[in-house]
C-alpha cells in the first residue's frame, strides 16, 4: 500500500498522552488534507476495547490504525490482527513513506542490532495496516488542541458512552473474562517516564553489588535507576517498570547515563528523546558509543566508584 | 488439569551482541550463538506445572515451533517436569511472521485435542520474549482458536473450571475471572522458575518428543511461512546514531568530574 491512498486513520485513545502523540505523527506523514482521524476513546477493559475497535474498523474502513504498545494496545492489535486478516508492526520506531512512497513502518530488527523496514502489502480500506508504538518514542504535541484544527477529525468516545448509559460493556462483551477487581500498582522505585536524570544499567555491570552502586549513586543526583532488558534478567534487583527499550519504556530525560551497556537497538531506540547521552563501556568499540554525546571507555564499576566518592 | 504450553526458543540473551548483520545484504548471521528457552516461556511452564500438580490429575504438554535443533530445549522442558512434547519443524515455517506462527501454533493445539478428545483446560505462554518481543502471539494463537485471553498476568489460579488472573497494566493491576479454556500470558514475577534435576534429566528420556512437519498439519501452504504472513520484511538498516561521542576524559576521575559538570549544567 502506498502511504498516500491512506484516506482515514484510526487511532486509540486509551487514556494516556499516546494517543496525541500518535495523532500529530499521522498528521505529519499522511497530512490532514483529504485524510480523516479517527479517534476512538477507550480506557476500557481489553475484552470491550477490542470488541469496539474491530465494530469500528468494520463501520469507518481505515486503511491504518495506530495504538500505544501497552498493556492494553498490545492484547488489543494482534488480536484485530487475526480478525481482520492482516499485518500488525509492533514497536514503531517510525512510520513514513519510503522513497517509492510505500508506506514503511521501521521495527527494532532481529537481534536487536539495527532496525527494519516491514510492508503490510495487502492492506486497504477495512482490512488496515496495524501498527502499534510505545509512549515516548514520538514527541508530545505542544497543544492538545491541535486536533481541532485537522478538518477531518473525529471522537468516538466510547468512555462517555458507557458513563451515559448509552453502552452496556456487558452486553457488548458476550463471554470471555469479566473484571472482578481493579488496584492501583504499588511501585518502589521513583518512576523513569518523566525523569530527568536516568541512570541506566547494562549486562555489563556484572553483578547485583555493581548495580546497588548505579541505584544509589542515582539517587544521590536525585535520578532515576533503570535498565535494559539483559541486566533484569541477570535479576540483579532491577524492576521491569524501570526497563527501557521495546520491551520497556521510551524516556527523555536531560541526562541518560548509561553504565556497561552494549547497544541493542532494542535499547536505544528507547532513548532517542534523551537531551544528552553518555556511555560508559569498557569495550572501546562497543555500539552503544556511536549513540553518545560522551563517552567512557572505563570499567562501569570504576567510574561508579570515583562518582559515589565525588558525591558523598 | 491439562495444560499446554508454548516455549520459545531464542538466542541466549547473555550473547546478544554476537549476532552480527550484514547490512549490505541485510543476513543476520547468528552461526554458534547457544539457544536457551525464552525466560518467559519457563515461567509460563513453571505456572503449568504447579497447576497440575495443585489439581492432583492431569498432563502438561508443551509446544514450540523452531528448527529440529531446538529439540534439546524441549528436552530440557520434559526434564523441568512437562509430560510430553511437540515440536514443529519445517523449512516451510520459515519466515512467519507473528500472524503466520500464530496459525500454525492453533493447528498443532487442534491437531493435540483431536487426538486426546479434549481441549486444554489452559494454554499458558511467555507475555513477551527476549528476541521479537512483539507480545502477539499468545494472543493471536487464542484468537485462531476462539478462546478468550488474557496477557501481561502475574499471578494465576484455576480450581473447577474457572479461572482467576492478575493482569498487570502500567498504571493498575486487574483482576479477571472467567472460564476454561482460555489462553493466558505470563510475565516474569509470576514465579521463579524450578532448575532441571538429574533425576528430572533421566526421566525425560522416556517422555514422548513429537516432531511434525508442515504436512503432519494438513495446513494450507499458502498460510505457513513468508507466503502466510501478512507483514513483509523490507531492508534491514543500521540503527541511525549519529551523535559525537566525545571522550570524557583519559582517567577516571576526569571522566566522573566531566559527568558531574554535564548533570550540573542541565541544572538537575
Amino acid at each position: 500500500m502506498k502511504a498516500n491512498d491512506i484516506r482515514k486513520v484510526l487511532i486509540l485513545d486509551q487514556g494516556n498522552p499516546v494517543a496525541g502523540q500518535l495523532l500529530q505523527k499521522a498528521a505529519e506523514v499522511f497530512g490532514t488534507d483529504g485524510v480523516q482521524y479517527v479517534v476512538l476513546k477507550a480506557h476500557r477493559t481489553h475484552n470491550l476495547v477490542l470488541t469496539m475497535m474491530e465494530e469500528t474498523i468494520r463501520e469507518e474502513a481505515p486503511e491504518l490504525v495506530l495504538l500505544g504498545a501497552t498493556a492494553l494496545g498490545e492484547e488489543v492489535a494482534p488480536a484485530l490482527g487475526v480478525r481482520l486478516g492482516t499485518g500488525v508492526a509492533a514497536h514503531c520506531v517510525d512510520i513514513k513513506a519510503n522513497e517509492e512512497g510505500r508506506l514503511t513502518f521501521m521495527i527494532p530488527a532481529i537481534g536487536g542490532r539495527a532496525v527494519g523496514e516491514i510492508f503490510i502489502p495487502e492492506a486497504k480500506a477495512g482490512r488496515p495496516a496495524i501498527a502499534t508504538v510505545k509512549p515516548g518514542i514520538f514527541p508530545q504535541p505542544a497543544d492538545a488542541a491541535f486536533a481541532e484544527e485537522i478538518p477531518g477529525y473525529k471522537v468516538i468516545d466510547v468512555d462517555t458512552m458507557v458513563a451515559d448509559g448509552k453502552l452496556d460493556p456487558g452486553e457488548k462483551v458476550q463471554g470471555g473474562f469479566r473484571m472482578t477487581e481493579i488496584v492501583p500498582r504499588e511501585r518502589s522505585a521513583g518512576s523513569i517516564t518523566g525523569a530527568d536524570i536516568i541512570l541506566c544499567g547494562g549486562y555489563g555491570l556484572g553483578s547485583e553489588d555493581v548495580w546497588q552502586k548505579l541505584e544509589t549513586l542515582a539517587q544521590r543526583l536525585g535520578g532515576a535507576a533503570a535498565c535494559t532488558r539483559a541486566a533484569l534478567d541477570a535479576e540483579w534487583g532491577c524492576e521491569e517498570d524501570s526497563m527501557i527499550g521495546t520491551s520497556g519504556k521510551a524516556v527523555q530525560p536531560k541526562v541518560y547515563i548509561g553504565f556497561g551497556i552494549s547497544g541493542a537497538a532494542h535499547h536505544l531506540c528507547g532513548i532517542t528523546g534523551a537531551d544528552t547521552i553518555i556511555n560508559i563501556n569498557n569495550d572501546k568499540d562497543a555500539e552503544v558509543f556511536a549513540a553518545s554525546d560522551f563517552k567512557g571507555v572505563f570499567d562501569a564499576e570504576q567510574i561508579l566508584d570515583t562518582l559515589l566518592e565525588m558525591t558523598e | 488439569m491439562n495444560i499446554l504450553t508454548l516455549l520459545k526458543p531464542v538466542p541466549n540473551p547473555e550473547h546478544e551482541n554476537e549476532i552480527q548483520i550484514d547490512v549490505s545484504s541485510g543476513r543476520v548471521i547468528r552461526e554458534g550463538i547457544p539457544q536457551v528457552i525464552d525466560a518467559e516461556s519457563r515461567n509460563a511452564l513453571e505456572a503449568a506445572l504447579q497447576l497440575r500438580d495443585k489439581s492432583g490429575q492431569g498432563l502438561v504438554a508443551v509446544l514450540a515451533m523452531a528448527p529440529e535443533s531446538a529439540s534439546d530445549k524441549l528436552t530440557e522442558a520434559l526434564a523441568m517436569g512437562a509430560d510430553e512434547a511437540y515440536l514443529l519443524s519445517d523449512k516451510a515455517f520459515g519466515g512467519a511472521d507473528t500472524y503466520a506462527t500464530s496459525r500454525t501454533l492453533a493447528a498443532a493445539v487442534r491437531k493435540i485435542e483431536d487426538v486426546k478428545a479434549a481441549p486444554f483446560d489452559l494454554i499458558l505462554a511467555g507475555t513477551s520474549s527476549s528476541d521479537g518481543g512483539t507480545s502477539h502471539v499468545p494472543v493471536q494463537t487464542a484468537e485462531w482458536l476462539g478462546r478468550t485471553h488474557i496477557s501481561n498476568v502475574c499471578s494465576i489460579e484455576a480450581a473447577d473450571g474457572v479461572v482467576r488472573a492478575v493482569k498487570r497494566s502500567e498504571e493498575v493491576m486487574l483482576t479477571f475471572e472467567g472460564e476454561e479454556p482460555a489462553v493466558i500470558a505470563v510475565t516474569r514475577d509470576i514465579n521463579k522458575p524450578r532448575f532441571v534435576t538429574a533425576m528430572g534429566i533421566i526421566k525425560a528420556r522416556k517422555k514422548p518428543l513429537t516432531l511434525w512437519s508442515a504436512e503432519d498439519l494438513r495446513i494450507d501452504p499458502q498460510h505457513i511461512g513468508l507466503e502466510g504472513s501478512p507483514t513483509k520484511p523490507g531492508r534491514l538498516l543500521a540503527f541511525e546514531q549519529n551523535r559525537a561521542g566525545e571522550e570524557l576524559g583519559l582517567t577516571a576521575e576526569e571522566a566522573a568530574e566531566k559527568i558531574l559538570q554535564i548533570v550540573r549544567k542541565a541544572g538537575v
